[in-house]
This record gives structure tokens, C-alpha cells and sequence, in this order.
């Protein structure tokens, strides 16, 4: 026996003390009194000293000092030392979607079974779980056996993909030297799984599985091209044989329709179909293996236009900037209340209004390179300036955050303005001469200002986009002054969402359904499917073993609390105690 | 006289001031004396009339009422009495058993409060007695029992006090009434000072004391640790008497049937007093020698033995 804590071996001193309390309580006191006659019917008690030298101990001493060593040994954390074969687990569970594949006899419910099993040999001491979803994710760590089954619960199977190198390699190291690692999935692992400690057990099956690999809403655009209202579909076919299916429409509000479709073996099929505009489009394939990612729902793209005005006096320039504008169809123009303003003055149009001072001008000099791009700011993104011609006018003061620069000289500036970081309207200067350029005339002109536009509508409250793919992180802008949201998955209860950065809550994309989120500027809806074509694609599922744990050389020791023992212990004794003391109380 | 209770003597004479020994109405002896009694007697000083009741004296009948209204009568004379007191200290060990155990013999013997108390309160009797016109006698209960000293002297010159009676074999008391009484006078008031803590039928003793007497008054005088003992723990009690140790555990809940012991033994005192006719009174020795104050000896005066001034 081991004690964790030696140094409660101190409280043994109490028994000495308790010793003195019963001497001293003890002392010879003889006492005269005028008769006996009327102490006659107390009982002679042994333990009423009639010298001072003899220590006649009664029973609750020796009920409390038992009690006092049981509890100090205790207090000292006594451990048995037994032998012991078992050995800590860590479990590495496939998260991905496919491991749903056939219902009650899935992969999933194969490798819970599996699990238990093994958990039911007795050879594994605490058990640690781990999901390997699109990041590793410990899901709970050193339960009991027992309390394993309850914690798969929280094992649903529900991730497009599965980053399983990655969450053996979190099992390793959490495991340490003694602890085996088990993963369960449906595929076999990539590389023979040699690592010492590691087994790996697959349960999948190889099958032919119809899917929705791609869904996307459409419709009108703002530069009013009107395509109307439409769905795009493309439906995999992850069958070495063709197959027929329908694929259910349901409008929302309104009756399903069911379209039969024919895949030849190993295809994709495209589906684009025209649905009421503003309405919730629900498709389903016939149910297969898979259920998962039969069925999708789209909702309504509601890009709401960016007002602009567009202010430069050039009439050339205006005219290239309006064009370009017009394309991005994301723009309405306007005169008053314009969310964007685009000049060819220095300063800002105002203090809460996004402005692009677009300054040309004599003295341009115009640059061939080498520019350098701010690839962290949002207007930089998808830019590549290889051959481009940039004429600028020369800068008069030193610019430090230059989006794009040519060596040093700022060819692009922002600034936030006002200090505000969530409501801040931004000012950029684009240093840019037309008639010594062409820039205007490579694909980094439509994309610098779609990126100007993107970057100004997503900073408008609410949702960026209305359907997304499982896993995905979803954005909602906050209104000014806001700081969370309220946040209803699919089946699930509201809870509230602070804004981790500044204006804005990400949220996970975890469940496929139709979420709602409600903010300060009011109650939007998104969707999410699972698209993921690799999960999917079941013909790649194995059932197997691979790898194994040796057994454990040498004989270990494990440490076995006992504490509790003693204290129970001492419990039984004070209870002996009670009744010791009651019954001298109440003889007469 | 032992000069240990010569203080307690002269503490009581001085108590007396305040009271009368007062006759009770049992007394029916003593014609011809000085003192007026209360019952109706055969003197010639005429009280009052009552009616008549069985039992009477049919020599009192007033015939001559009688014969006026029909009604019988007794006449009521008041009673001439001369009466006497005899005072019995029991001297035994327990008288003195607050005695501190180890006495040191040099500094003489450790004075007793309860000794102190039953001495100082035979005085108060004795004295009381004698300025209500009785004649007293005090005696000692021991074996053989004997004269505190001459009759009708004062208190404070007694010098036969003692408490070394060892009462030790049971009815050691009834024994040294039977083997040696005092020279009690017939008819006389007869009062017994004890702590009463006696391992005998109460009922012996009271027969010998009432025997011949017109009344017996018994006061019972305790040390407080009597009355009511503290819980000490775990003691080696001595027994005053035999010497006698019990080790016990004393403790509140034994304190408590102690209590209850005490109060059965007093009751069985009562008892045997209340067949008898006598009377019986409490004292606590420490209440009774702190002042002799009238509260502590407001039993005596209730029960009509002592009349306050």
C-alpha cells in the first residue's frame, strides 16, 4: 500500500491529544459524599479511575481512536498496489457522414457494438474518445467502461469528411506510452497501421450510392439579368452500374413532384430546374443506403444590391467605373443615401460612408512592377498583377497600409475610419491614371472592384449566404451595436452566440437542415446540405483489421484508491459510538 | 462543646431573634402552664363558642344554650399549656460530610457546612423555643444518644456537639433510639434534625420519635451537594458513613436519576411523616448559614413551627 499523501500522517497526533483529553477526564476524584444510599442504582463503572496512575481507557476511547487512525489513514490516500493488466484506451471514431450508410446496420452502429465489446474484455483501464471529423475533436477523455455507452451519444456521424491522420496522431499523443489506440471507420487506413499500439477496424461496406453532390440557388442579379428563379442539381452516380431514381420537388407551400432521372454507371448528371421565386425548394433522390445526402434544401439567394453613387467627374473614368460596377450585377446606382461613393476627390464623402477616391492626374508615372499585395485584406483576394501597367501620380506622404504597392510607392490605400472597428466606414484611395494603364483591361480590374463590393455588402447586418455545405462556417454580420445572436439549428433549441470577432458570429455548419438565426436587423434562415462527394462515394468503404496491441511485458502495478474503505470504517465505528454513549446514558 | 460549631451556635441564637417557636395543634399536654395553646382547654379564660361535633368533650357541651336554642354547643376555653421541646441532632458522619477529605490535622478539624447548618439550626429552634416560653432539651443522635448539654441552657454553651456517629449498619438509628432514648418529656414538641440520608426504614425511627410526644417535627438539612450533586465526571465516591467507595460515571443523565431518587426518599419521609402527624422540612446547609435568611426558613414558618415577629 501506497499513500498519496504521507504528510496526513500528522494527524496521527490526535490520538495522543485524545489519550490526554481521557487521562485528564479520568483523574482519581474522589469526592465524599453523606451516602451512597441514593447513588446505589448507578452501576459501577470500570472506567471511573480510582488511581490517578492507571489509565483505564473505556470503550469510546478506543471506539475514537480507532476512528482517529482509520481517518488519518484515509486523509494519507492509501493506495493498493495490485497487479494489473489493463490498460488505457483511446478510441478514434470516424465522424464522417458515410458511416450512417444502411441504416441499423451502418458502420457506425457496427463499430459502437465493436466498441463495447472490446471494452467489455476487461483490458482497458479509462477510455478516451476521439472524433475525427474535419478536425480532430476529443469528445470525452478517461471514462469508465461503464460509461462509454453513453457517451457515444455524442458520436453522430455527421461530418463530410473524416481527418482521421489527424486525430490518430491527437489519440497518440494523449495516450502516452501504456495506452492503446483503437480506431473504428468504414475505410482502411491509408498506410498499413504499423504503429506500435495502434489497431485499426473498419466496418464499411462497398456499395452503390446515388447522391447530391452540388446544389446551388440562383436567380435574378441586380443588373437585372433575370435567369429566373432556378435550382442547380448535380446528382453523382457512385455505381460501377447505372441506376434510375426520382428526385422529389417540393416547393414550399406547396405539393411534391416527382422527376425521374437516369445515371449511367460512375456519372454526374446536372439538373437545373426553375423554381417560384422566394420560395424554399426541398429535392430528395429515392432513399438509398444513404440517406444523408439524398435530400437538400435551397433557399432563396437574397443578395441585396449595394447602393452606389458614382461621383467622378471624368467622364471616361466614370463611365469604365460604371460599366464595371453594372457588371458585378451587385449594384444599384443612386444618387442619395448611397452605401458606397465613388469620387475622384481625397477626402471621404462622410464619416459614416464608404468612400473609393480615385486619384489620377498629372504627373502619373506609370509602374510595371514589382507590386506588392496586402494578400490579407479583403480587396487583394483572387488579385495577380503579372504584366500589368499601373499609372499613378506620385504619393505625398508615406501610406503604411497600402493594399496594393508598386515597390514603395501605395497604389492602393485603405484606412477605417472614425477608429470604429465594427461600424467603421472605410475610405480607399485607388492612385489610378486611365490613359497610362491597363490595368482596366486585365481580369484585376472586375475583380478589384467585385472584391470592393463583396467586402462593402458583407459588412451590411445579416446572413453573407442562405445555403451552405455541411461543415462550412457560416457568417452573420451584426448590426451596429450588437454583440450576439440567437442561433436555432435544426431540431435543436435556441441558444445565444457572442461575436468572437468584431461585428460578427461564425457558427459552425454541423447539421444538415434549416437553421435561424436571429440578430438585431431581424430573423433569417439558412440552409445546409451535406455535399460531400467523397463521403458519398461508398465504394471505397473496407471492412478489416489492421494492426494490433502486443500484450504488455512485465508485471505492472496499478493503484487502487482504498481511501473510501477507511472511511467507512470510521463511519461504522462513530455509529458504534452513538450507540455505546446512548446506551451509558440511558443505563440506569 | 466542640468550638468548631461554637460560631454556628451564636449565628443561630441571633437568628432567633426574628422568630417564636409556635405550638403545634397537636399539642395537648402541658395543663397548668404559662403559655396559651391553641386548641380549646379546659382553662377558665372562656375563647368562644363553636358547634358541636362528634367527638367532643360532652363535658363542654353549654347545656344551657342548649336548652335556649336547641342547638349544641361546645364553649371553647382557651388552653393553658407548658410546653417543652426536646432537639435531636443526628450526629452522625454524614452530618459532616462536606468535610474536605484530607483534612490536615494541624489547622484543627475542617469545618462542615451542613454540620454547621443542623447545629446553627438547633440553636435557632432551641432559642426560638425559649423566648416562646418552652422549655428545651437538645440532644445528640448517637449511640447511645446524649445531652448537648443541661436543659434549658443557651444554645451557644452547648458542648456535646459531634458528628462522628458512624451509622454504618443499617437501622443503626432505630437501634440507638431503642438502645439508649434520650429522657424525652411526655407530651413534648420533639424535632429531628437530619440529613435523613439513612439506609432505614423511615417509619422505625418516626414511631420511637413520636412515641409519647405531641408532635414531631421533622427538618431535613442538606448540603447543596446533596440536594442536587454537579455531574463531576468520572469520581470514587466515599460514603461518609461506612467508607464505603462506588466509581461511577457522573454525568447529567445520572445526575438526573439521582434527583429522582432523592425526591422518592423525601416523598417516603413525607409519607411516613403525614401517618404519624409530624411535619417535614427541607434546609439547604449553604442557602441556611449564608445570612440565615427568612426564604430558607419560610417551610417552617409555612408549616407553623416557627412564627416570624
Amino acid at each position: 500500500m501506497i499513500f498519496a499523501w504521507p504528510l496526513a500522517v500528522l494527524g496521527l497526533l490526535a490520538a495522543p491529544a485524545l489519550a490526554a483529553l481521557y487521562f485528564l477526564r479520568q483523574r482519581s476524584r474522589r469526592r465524599r459524599v453523606s451516602s451512597l444510599l441514593l447513588w446505589r442504582g448507578e452501576p459501577p463503572r470500570r472506567d471511573a479511575g480510582r488511581r490517578p496512575e492507571r489509565f483505564a481507557a473505556p470503550l469510546p476511547f478506543w471506539l475514537e481512536l480507532a476512528a482517529i487512525l482509520l481517518l488519518v489513514t484515509a486523509a494519507a490516500g492509501p493506495h493498493l498496489l495490485t497487479p494489473d493488466s489493463r490498460r488505457p484506451l483511446v478510441a478514434v471514431l470516424d465522424d464522417s457522414y458515410s458511416m450512417r450508410a444502411g441504416g441499423a446496420a451502418s458502420p457506425r452502429a457496427a463499430a459502437a457494438a465493436a466498441l463495447l465489446e472490446e471494452l467489455g474484455s476487461g483490458r482497458h483501464s479509462a477510455v478516451t474518445l476521439v472524433l475525427a471529423g474535419e478536425r480532430p475533436q476529443l469528445l470525452s477523455a478517461d471514462l469508465e467502461t461503464a460509461e462509454v455507452a453513453a457517451a457515444l451519444h455524442g458520436w453522430g456521424a455527421a461530418a463530410p469528411s473524416a481527418d482521421l491522420e489527424g486525430a490518430v496522431a491527437l489519440a497518440l499523443e494523449l495516450a502516452g506510452e501504456r495506452a492503446r489506440v483503437l480506431v473504428v471507420s468504414d475505410r482502411a487506413p491509408r498506410a498499413a497501421a504499423e504503429v506500435e499500439g495502434l489497431a485499426w477496424r473498419a466496418f464499411g461496406r462497398a456499395r452503390g450510392n446515388l447522391a447530391v453532390v452540388h446544389a446551388v440557388r440562383g436567380g435574378a442579379d441586380a443588373g437585372g439579368r433575370d435567369e429566373g428563379d432556378h435550382c442547380l442539381l448535380e446528382i453523382a452516380n457512385f455505381s460501377d452500374e447505372a441506376a434510375e431514381t426520382t428526385l422529389g420537388v417540393r416547393y414550399e407551400g406547396a405539393s411534391a413532384t416527382d422527376r425521374p432521372l437516369r445515371l449511367a454507371a460512375s456519372s454526374t448528371a446536372t439538373v437545373r430546374l426553375p423554381v417560384p421565386a422566394g420560395a424554399a425548394v426541398e429535392l430528395e433522390l429515392a432513399g438509398d443506403e444513404l440517406a444523408i445526402d439524398d435530400r437538400v434544401v435551397l433557399l432563396p439567394e437574397t443578395a441585396r444590391p449595394v447602393r452606389v453613387a458614382n461621383g467622378l467627374r471624368d467622364g471616361t473614368l466614370r463611365d469604365l467605373v460604371g460599366a464595371t460596377l453594372a457588371a458585378t450585377g451587385r449594384v444599384r446606382t443612386v444618387t442619395d443615401d448611397a452605401e458606397l461613393v465613388v469620387h475622384d476627390r481625397p477626402e471621404a464623402a462622410g464619416d459614416a460612408v464608404w468612400t473609393v477616391s480615385v486619384l489620377g492626374g498629372a504627373g502619373s508615372v506609370p509602374y510595371l512592377g514589382p507590386f506588392v499585395l496586402d494578400l490579407g485584406h479583403p480587396l487583394a483576394e483572387g488579385l495577380s498583377l503579372s504584366g500589368v501597367i499601373w499609372a499613378a501620380p506620385p504619393w505625398p506622404e508615406n501610406a503604411a497600409a497600402a493594399v496594393v504597392s508598386a515597390g514603395d510607392v501605395p497604389l492602393v490605400v485603405d484606412r477605417e475610419r472614425s477608429g470604429a472597428r465594427r461600424d467603421g466606414a472605410h475610405h480607399v484611395t485607388l492612385r489610378f491614371h486611365a490613359a497610362l494603364s491597363n490595368l482596366q483591361r486585365t481580369p484585376n480590374w472586375p475583380i478589384l472592384w467585385w472584391n470592393l463590393l463583396e467586402w462593402r455588402a458583407a459588412s451590411a447586418p445579416g446572413l453573407r449566404r442562405h445555403n451552405v455545405r455541411l461543415g462550412e462556417t457560416v457568417t452573420v454580420a451584426l448590426a451596429p451595436g450588437d454583440d450576439e445572436l440567437r442561433w436555432r439549428p435544426p431540431g435543436g433549441v435556441e441558444v445565444a452566440l457572442p461575436a468572437l470577432a468584431p461585428g460578427r458570429v461564425e457558427m459552425r455548419a454541423g447539421a444538415v437542415g434549416v437553421h435561424e438565426v436571429a440578430h438585431g436587423a431581424g430573423v433569417e434562415r439558412f440552409a445546409v446540405n451535406a455535399l460531400a462527394a467523397a463521403e458519398s462515394d461508398l465504394r471505397q468503404a473496407a471492412s478489416g483489421r489492421w494492426g494490433g496491441w502486443e500484450e504488455p511485458g512485465g508485471e505492472r502495478w496499478a493503484e487502487r484508491p482504498v481511501g473510501w474503505v477507511f472511511v467507512l470504517a470510521a463511519a461504522a465505528l462513530m455509529l458504534a459510538h452513538l450507540y455505546v454513549a446512548d446506551g451509558r446514558r440511558r443505563t440506569p | 462543646m466542640s468550638s468548631t460549631y461554637a460560631e454556628a451556635l451564636a449565628a443561630g441564637e441571633r437568628a432567633a431573634q426574628r422568630y417564636l417557636l409556635t405550638v403545634p395543634r397537636t399539642l395537648t399536654a402541658g395543663l397548668g402552664g404559662v403559655r396559651l395553646g391553641r386548641r380549646a382547654g379546659s382553662s377558665l379564660e372562656f375563647q368562644e363558642y363553636r358547634d358541636y361535633h362528634p367527638g367532643d368533650d360532652p363535658r363542654h357541651l353549654d347545656w344551657s344554650a342548649y336548652g335556649r336554642s336547641d342547638r349544641l354547643v361546645v364553649k371553647l376555653f382557651r388552653e393553658e399549656v407548658d410546653p417543652h421541646v426536646d432537639l435531636l441532632v443526628d450526629g452522625s458522619r454524614s452530618m459532616a460530610s462536606d468535610e474536605p477529605v484530607t483534612a490536615d490535622a494541624a489547622a484543627g478539624p475542617a469545618p462542615s457546612v451542613k454540620a454547621a447548618a443542623a447545629a446553627g439550626l438547633a440553636a435557632l429552634l432551641a432559642a426560638a423555643a425559649a423566648r416562646a416560653g418552652f422549655s428545651q432539651s437538645a440532644w445528640l443522635l448517637a449511640a447511645p444518644c446524649r445531652a448537648l448539654g443541661p436543659a434549658n441552657a443557651r444554645p451557644r454553651t452547648w458542648d456535646g456537639l459531634s458528628f462522628d456517629f458512624r451509622a454504618a449498619p443499617r437501622a443503626a438509628f432505630a437501634s440507638a433510639l431503642a438502645r439508649s432514648p434520650p429522657p424525652w418529656r411526655r407530651r413534648g414538641v420533639r424535632v429531628l434534625l437530619s440529613d435523613l440520608l439513612w439506609d432505614e426504614e423511615p417509619r422505625s425511627i418516626l414511631a420511637r420519635l413520636a412515641r409519647g410526644a405531641a408532635a414531631v417535627v421533622v427538618v431535613q438539612v442538606l448540603s447543596a451537594d446533596d440536594a442536587a450533586p454537579a455531574p463531576h465526571g468520572f469520581v470514587t465516591l466515599v460514603d461518609a458513613e461506612s467508607g464505603e467507595t462506588h466509581d461511577l460515571l457522573v454525568d447529567a443523565a445520572a445526575v438526573e436519576r439521582y434527583a429522582a431518587a432523592l425526591a422518592e426518599h423525601q416523598r417516603a419521609w413525607r409519607e411516613a411523616c403525614r401517618e404519624i402527624g409530624a411535619v417535614m422540612a427541607t434546609v439547604t446547609a449553604e442557602r441556611l448559614v449564608d445570612g440565615w435568611p427568612p426564604e430558607e426558613l419560610a417551610e417552617l414558618v409555612e408549616l407553623q413551627v416557627l412564627e416570624p415577629r
